[in-house]
């Protein structure tokens, strides 16, 4: 398990890094927690030209919330989200599934969101969570609904000169709850199968409801019902 | 220690105290030094090895040009190099398919080496690799044991044993239970991978090798006669520290031949450290084993017979010690029962997996899944409770020798089976047991009797051959081991072992039992385990395997210890004018017997032996050293198909409550009772970690552990990933207790321990499942969520 050769920048600014992405495209791999690129590199499954690290980029390792959305700067690793007081139900539910103590550490929300494992715990509870993702290049911002960020295990709607610059998770709306849980053979493995779910209530009836399933496909789906009982809440994969 | 110890070791010894293991400072302080940190030697290069990513295919052509043009590489060993320059290894019985340590025509499992590319480092060696042309085509792979079984070309080894006279036994049966079982292949997954550091020396023409082995044992001779040297020109020599091997370090004797064979050629020293993906496809696995039993049953439950069919699936070669995984437990071959007519099928089978052998519980596993099984299979069809059949048929007087030529010297296997039944409230389990299943829980208990052999005779493998074959060659028995004891000038003691310990705590349990023969704290005794097999007091029968620590490697360090102690004693006596039989050696010096005031220092002692020869009492030889040997007794060769298999038997019962998410396939383990009798324990705290750590080994193989292949011959559990070793924090609370009958043949009565809860564990947790789910079949192994979950609905 040796990477084969590569050559190694390091971004010293969120410009330096689009510049590189956008000269390098598909031939560089960025490189934040590195705990998916680093063994993939050597397994030599994956074997770019140019590893990017955008570790030392700053500006991209805040957490803000508002009343609309709590939105996290990419480079916020898994373990500090969790550790955050006044998590949303679902997120900090689906942190401890995330890996392992010691790669929680060290992997990033962004890179989690970016690198789009199909039975990843952050891109499902994004998806039904209904947040985005905001990606920047040098042509510009813009911001992807976690609806329409993949398209494919490991495979994401961003285009090669774009990096994820923060995700926005929704705030919990009046009468809503939020949960995810997870089936996994040993703690800390790729799920056999995982859900999360958001439920509004009102007056005693649900009026919202959508559920997502991991693990069940070949990448996280999500449905929604609500508002009449004899519908199903969910859509099966 | 201050003087509290020293009150304890004046009144009942060191031995049988859980003293704390000496090892952990180094290894908690991260000083362990393991194999890929020694540096023996200068100039060494770096070795990659390719390997066949096809489960069996012709190899056409290999060309390494491209490879040996990189900048750095040094050169390429190729597998028609390996062909040409060295001898098939050899193993116990004959096989169809040579076995090289690289392949050169055809390639027989995924990971199988074909070149070694040896360069200035790893990643110029790996990137050359890739450099490497081979033209493959894939020829069909053999996969399934029992198809193997019916062609001549993969089947190796085909025995039957009868003993008594199974075709009455069953004819009286009441009952007569059948089942197939099968045991997957499964693994250590020692945290430390293979390591090897060869040096050919073209003056002396002599290897020698730094690997981190757990021999030398007889792989030492395998390996110098595939190389074609003489005993005396392969050193093998194995460092302090290692990283754990669970029997699996065994096959690392293939990687000597092949590194060797590289600095032979390539005229560098070459070092080799298997990464996690190599070890994962190509190091060594368990043998895979499919056994056919029937147990004939009177009505009231005795059993009367048995007949087993087994097929074991050592991988693509016959590694050696294989085909041992079969006869390991034959002395052992009807458990714990008293059951004297039994019949034994014992094929051997090659296919395209990895070879397979030494893994913690050798062939016990295997052996204990259907017989246990079966046992379960028949107390559900008599409706007795499956203790209670199990009593009924367990062992009881001792010794007692086995239809098949074992020996159980000493026990009381009923006293064990009562202690885990009060251990685990059995009657209010069964009760709890009723209320669950009455609200549609799906609950079951599980029971497994295990006989625990230990230090085995190494005879036993000859059993793969006739008896007229076996008349013919060199008889083979017994288990011996060596050790050396040194004082030096000053008095300070230093043991030198050849039982390269891999984490069991041999140096802690050898300073307890030379302190109490010298008189001295363990503290003050350094325990040397490095191997050096032009140094070592070593046998063929040397290593760590089969338990053996206990019996035979502490038997030889106390006779070695006791020679010393003798010679002290005449010196001391000479010094003290008194006889050498009142002469008492106890907190550092030598005193005459119920003379508090008379004491001779061992240091000043030590001073006389070495600066004055002279003043020694005539006949004394001078220097204060010995080197010993001892063989366990009663291990004789094998005579009509009867051997005593392994020279101690120990004794485990094992009582599983288990709980079954029928919605999810999770098997939730509620209560794991484990009652042992391993003899007198030389030190409780290290054999509970043996029990804690056997016991987790069994848990991965019956619940989550076995290496896969696709039809295809595509091996499944490549990474980590796949291949699923259970963490700490997915192992259940194991409740745990000791009887000790001494052993009647060991020198400090104990019974080897390291293996019997990787043997029962995976009977009891198949039986608890089997139990929870109301199944008359026997269940497929590992009891993965996904397969639970399909029997359950």
């Amino acid at each position: 398990v040796k990477p084969p050769r590569f050559h190694y920048e390091r971004a010293e600014s969120l410009e330096h890094a689009l510049d590189v992405l956008a000269e390098h495209r598909e031939r560089a791999s960025v490189l934040a927690g590195g705990q998916s690129l680093i063994p993939l590199l050597n397994m030599r499954r994956l074997r770019p030209d140019v590893v990017l690290d955008v570790t030392r980029v700053g500006g991209l390792d805040g957490v803000t919330a508002d009343a609309e959305a709590m939105c996290v700067g990419a480079l916020v690793t898994q373990q500090a989200l969790g550790e955050r007081d006044a998590l949303d139900d679902a997120v900090r539910e689906c942190l401890p599934y995330t890996g392992h103590y010691a790669t929680r550490h060290r992997g990033t929300i962004g890179g989690s969101i970016a690198h789009g494992e199909p039975r990843g715990e952050l891109p499902l509870t994004l998806l039904t969570l209904r947040g985005s993702a905001r990606v920047r290049s040098r042509r510009g911002e813009r911001e992807i609904p976690a609806d329409e960020l993949y398209t494919g295990p490991y495979r994401t709607s961003l285009d090669a000169d774009e990096l994820v610059v923060s995700t926005h998770w929704p705030t919990r709306g009046a009468g809503e709850g939020r949960a995810f849980t997870e089936l996994a053979q040993r703690h800390g493995d790729f799920t056999l199968a995982s859900a999360a779910c958001t439920v509004t209530v009102s007056d005693g009836r649900i009026v919202a409801a959508r559920v997502g399933v991991g693990g069940a496909g070949a990448r996280c789906r999500c449905g929604r019902g609500g508002g009449r009982r004899d519908q199903p809440g969910h859509r099966g994969v | 220690m201050g003087s509290d110890a020293d009150e304890m070791s004046a009144t009942q010894g060191w031995v049988g105290q859980a003293l704390p293991r000496f090892e952990d400072q180094a290894l908690l302080r991260g000083r362990g030094r393991f194999m890929d940190d020694i540096d023996p030697v200068p100039g060494v290069q770096h070795a990659a090895v390719l390997r066949s990513p096809h489960a069996h295919a012709q190899i056409r052509r290999l060309d390494a040009a491209g490879a040996e043009a990189i900048d750095g590489v040094v050169g390429v060993l190729t597998g028609e190099d390996v062909v040409s320059m060295s001898k098939p290894f050899a193993a116990a019985c004959p096989s169809p398919i040579p076995y090289y340590c690289a392949a050169a025509e055809v390639t027989r499992y995924v990971g199988e080496p074909v070149a070694v590319v040896v360069a200035a480092d790893r990643y110029a060696a790996e990137d050359a690799l890739e450099r490497i042309e081979v033209d493959y085509e894939p020829l069909a792979p053999g996969l399934d044991p029992r198809a193997a079984a019916e062609r001549h070309d993969s089947l190796v080894s085909d025995r039957q044993f009868t003993y008594g006279d199974p075709d009455t036994a069953f004819e009286r049966a009441a009952l007569t239970v059948s089942g197939r079982f099968a045991f997957p292949a499964w693994t250590g997954l020692p945290i430390e991978t293979y390591g090897v550091v060869a040096d050919w020396d073209p003056g002396d023409k002599r290897l020698t090798a730094w690997a981190n082995f757990q021999g030398p044992f007889t792989l030492h001779s395998v390996t110098a006669a595939a190389l074609g040297l003489p005993g005396s020109r392969l050193r093998l020599i194995t460092p302090e520290h290692s990283g754990g091997s669970f029997g699996i370090k065994s096959g690392v004797f293939v990687y000597v031949a092949l590194m060797g064979l590289a600095s032979l050629k390539l005229g560098v020293p070459v070092r080799w450290t298997e990464d996690r993906l190599e070890h994962l496809a190509a190091s060594q696995t368990s043998t895979g084993r499919v056994t056919e039993i029937d147990g004939a049953f009177t009505a009231d439950g005795e059993l009367l017979g048995m007949r087993i069919d087994a097929i074991d699936d050592v991988g693509a070669y016959v590694r050696a010690p294989e085909p041992a995984s079969m006869y390991r437990m034959h002395g052992a071959l009807t458990g714990a029962y008293r059951v004297r007519d039994v019949a034994l099928r014992a094929r051997v089978v090659l296919t395209n997996r990895c070879p397979s052998a030494l893994n913690r519980g050798f062939g016990g596993p295997q052996h204990y899944l259907p017989i246990e099984g079966m046992m379960a299979l028949a107390a559900r069809r008599l409706d007795i409770d499956p203790l209670d059949l199990a009593q009924r048929n367990l062992v009881s007087g001792f010794p007692y020798r086995t239809p098949s030529g074992g020996l159980y010297s000493s026990g009381d296997y009923i006293g064990c089976l009562q202690q885990a039944r009060k251990v685990a409230r059995y009657e209010d389990r069964r009760r709890e047991r009723e209320q669950a299943r009455a609200n549609g829980r799906r609950y079951g208990i599980g029971v497994a009797c295990v006989v625990e052999p230990s230090i085995s005779n190494m005879g036993y493998v000859t059993l793969v051959e006739d008896e007229e074959t076996r008349r013919r060659s060199l008889p083979k028995s017994g288990n011996a081991e060596g050790a050396t004891v040194t004082i030096n000038p000053m008095g300070g003691v230093s043991v030198q072992v050849a039982t390269t310990p891999q984490g069991q705590g041999h140096a802690t349990v050898i300073a307890q039992v030379v302190a109490d023969t010298l008189g001295l704290d363990p503290v003050d005794i350094q325990v040397v385990s490095q191997t050096d097999t032009a140094t070592s007091a070593w046998t063929i029968a040397s290593g760590n395997y089969s338990s053996r620590f206990s019996g035979v490697g502490v038997g030889a360090v106390l006779r070695a210890a006791e020679e010393v102690a003798a010679k002290l004693s005449q010196i001391a006596a000479h010094v003290l004018e008194s006889s050498p039989d009142d002469i008492e050696l106890a907190h550092g010096s030598a005193q005459v017997r119920g003379d508090a005031q008379s004491g001779v220092s061992l240091r000043r002692l030590a001073g006389m032996a070495h600066w004055n020869p002279e003043g020694l009492p005539a006949g004394l030889d001078p220097g204060l050293a010995s080197t010993s040997y001892y063989a366990a007794p009663e291990l004789d060769p094998a005579q009509d198909d009867q051997i005593s298999a392994s020279a101690e038997n120990g004794f485990v019962v094992d009582i599983a409550t288990v709980e079954v998410d029928a919605a999810t396939g999770k098997v939730t383990v509620l209560d794991y009772v484990s009652v042992h009798d391993a003899g007198r324990l030389l030190n409780p705290l290290l054999a509970e970690g043996q029990i804690v750590g056997g016991f987790a080994h069994g848990f991965g193989a019956v619940m989550q552990e076995a290496v896969a292949y696709d039809s295809g011959g595509e091996l499944l559990t490549d990474t980590l990933k796949d291949y699923l070793c259970p963490t700490a924090s997915d192992i259940p609370p194991l409740r745990s207790e000791h009887r000790e009958t001494p052993s009647t043949l060991t020198p400090l009565g104990a019974k080897g321990l390291g293996e019997g809860t990787t043997m029962s564990v995976p009977s009891a947790i198949h039986n608890a499942v089997l139990d929870a789910l109301d199944r008359d079949e026997p269940l497929a192994l590992p009891l993965t969520p996904a397969r639970v979950w399909e029997l359950s609905r």
